[in-house]
């Protein structure tokens, strides 16, 4: 059922450690090129119904997974959260009840069609992977079943520490290059700054993002270059000062 | 209350054998009731289980009565009998007299041990799935006639539900720990770039800055980042902020 190139790639994933580091981008694109997808992205899942972005093959990509993480919606989380996947191949027919505000944003984005696989084992909820086309239209049914494939290898790399000459926890914690490391620094210093519980402080920033339209990362730079202050007050609309 | 027929105590015992997907699994009690399975559904007189570990190393882990316990016991202090074989070959031993030159020559003194306790017959099933051997099955029988065919083959499917059922415990077991330590890193690491951007309000420097202030506290207090990072968000009064010259 999985196409020889997919397998392939999924020999080369786990066979190949290039310098020791675990799943490099180069590789996530092949695999995007494979499924006919526009990008691909993994996501680890975290409490509160969220998700943490870990590896992605470009800035859509990047902004379609932060875009949910703002809004707390989207495909990416429910796969995650349910453990089934949720493909959406054609966002401009979505009826609004589904993700209200997110499609919009989406579309922005020039996305035009998602398919979010969840990283499960069982009842072991690991995160998500998530592809995207900036053109309508379902996958195949070999494009599917490879796109399970992957994430069913991608799970079991997680998982697997003996086969890795890296722990997954050392290259998370150590070589992994946090795509919202900003954002959570962010969260801290408003955090101090409001005298608020860092949960709050991420719900603040992401709401001002969400409000305000400007991309998360960017909202959180801001903030860390003390251009953008967020005030105690509800609805948080921020204060720029210069 | 009505007996219940041997047919259903049988599938009662394969339910029971099955369902080792618990949160409180206990393998030596899961192991006890598959013994006690065998000495009320199959025509023998006492059952032994014996585990192997994951170093393994095998161990008498259950028993349907205390002298069956004892001769397994004995049975590894010694290092024979039919159960130490059966685990080794990965393959059933059909029911064997205790007279029987076989059982003479390679189990001596079990043999011998086993008359005495009142054992005329022995057999042995593995706890095998595929190429994995993880245990063994002892049946044992009181009266001389042989144990049919039928039965042994009755007591190696009860030791391979139960086989598969240990496998599959221990696999979602480990998955499960090995997620748990997933999250926990990845918390660990968020918690770090909170307190990098925390400390870099309190001290009016860049996030980098405070990055190397904390990684310099915690090397010279031979404390993990993670910990300090903790304290700096938690804001805890007994953890010294790492002093601004540092």
């Amino acid at each position: 059922m999985v196409s020889s190139q997919m397998s392939q790639l999924l020999h080369d994933l786990t066979t190949k450690r290039d310098s020791g580091l675990t799943l490099p981008s180069a590789r996530l694109r092949a695999c995007a090129m494979v499924l006919g997808l526009d990008g691909l992205a993994v996501s680890l899942t975290q409490p509160g119904d969220s998700t943490e972005l870990l590896r992605h093959t470009g800035e859509r990509a990047a902004q379609l997974e932060d875009i949910q993480f703002t809004q707390g919606q989207g495909p990416g989380l429910e796969a995650a959260r349910t453990g089934l996947p949720v493909t959406e191949p054609d966002l401009t027919t979505n009826h609004s009840a589904r993700w209200p505000g997110l499609v919009p944003e989406l579309l922005a984005l020039g996305v035009r069609a998602v398919f979010a696989y969840p990283l499960a084992l069982g009842t072991v909820r690991l995160g998500v992977l998530t592809g995207h086309r900036t053109t309508a239209g379902a996958l195949s049914g070999e494009q599917d079943a490879d796109a399970r494939a992957l994430a069913q290898r991608l799970t079991l790399m997680l998982l697997d520490r003996a086969a890795s000459p890296h722990d997954p926890t050392v290259w998370l914690t150590e070589t992994s290059h946090l795509h919202r490391a900003e954002v959570h620094q962010a969260t801290g210093m408003v955090a101090k700054q409001l005298d608020v519980s860092p949960a709050e402080a991420l719900v603040r920033i992401r709401a001002h993002s969400f409000h305000t339209g400007r991309p998360l990362l960017e909202t959180a730079r801001a903030i860390l270059a003390r251009e953008l202050f967020l005030t105690a007050n509800h609805p948080p609309a921020g204060d720029n000062r210069p | 209350m009505p007996e219940q027929s041997r047919e259903d105590r049988l599938a009662a015992a394969f339910v029971e054998l099955a369902d080792t997907l618990v949160g409180d699994f206990d393998i030596i009690a899961f192991l006890h009731t598959l013994a006690d399975h065998c000495v009320d559904l199959l025509d023998v007189t006492a059952a032994g289980v014996m585990l192997a570990t994951p170093q393994g190393d095998i161990l008498d882990a259950a028993a349907s009565d205390e002298r069956t316990r004892a001769l397994e016991t004995d049975s590894i202090d010694w290092n024979e009998g039919p159960c130490l074989d059966c685990f080794r070959t990965g393959k059933a031993i059909s029911d064997i007299p205790l007279t029987h030159p076989h059982a003479r020559t390679h189990w001596p003194r079990f043999a011998h041990k086993a008359q005495e306790l009142g054992f005329a017959s022995v057999a042995a099933a593995p706890l095998r799935l595929r190429e994995q051997t993880i245990g063994a099955l002892n049946l044992f029988r009181a009266t001389p006639d042989p144990l049919e065919p039928a039965q042994l083959r009755l007591g190696q499917a009860l030791a391979d539900i139960a086989t598969i059922g240990i496998l599959q415990q221990r696999a979602v077991h480990e998955q499960t720990v090995v997620s748990g330590q997933l999250q926990t890193a990845l918390d660990s690491r968020i918690i770090v770039e909170q307190a990098k951007g925390a400390l870099a309000h309190m001290r009016s420097i860049s996030a980098d800055e405070a990055f190397d202030q904390l990684r310099r506290y915690a090397r010279h207090h031979r404390r993990r980042l993670t910990d300090v990072a903790r304290e700096v968000m938690d804001g805890s009064t007994e953890a010294p902020l790492p002093a601004p010259e540092q």
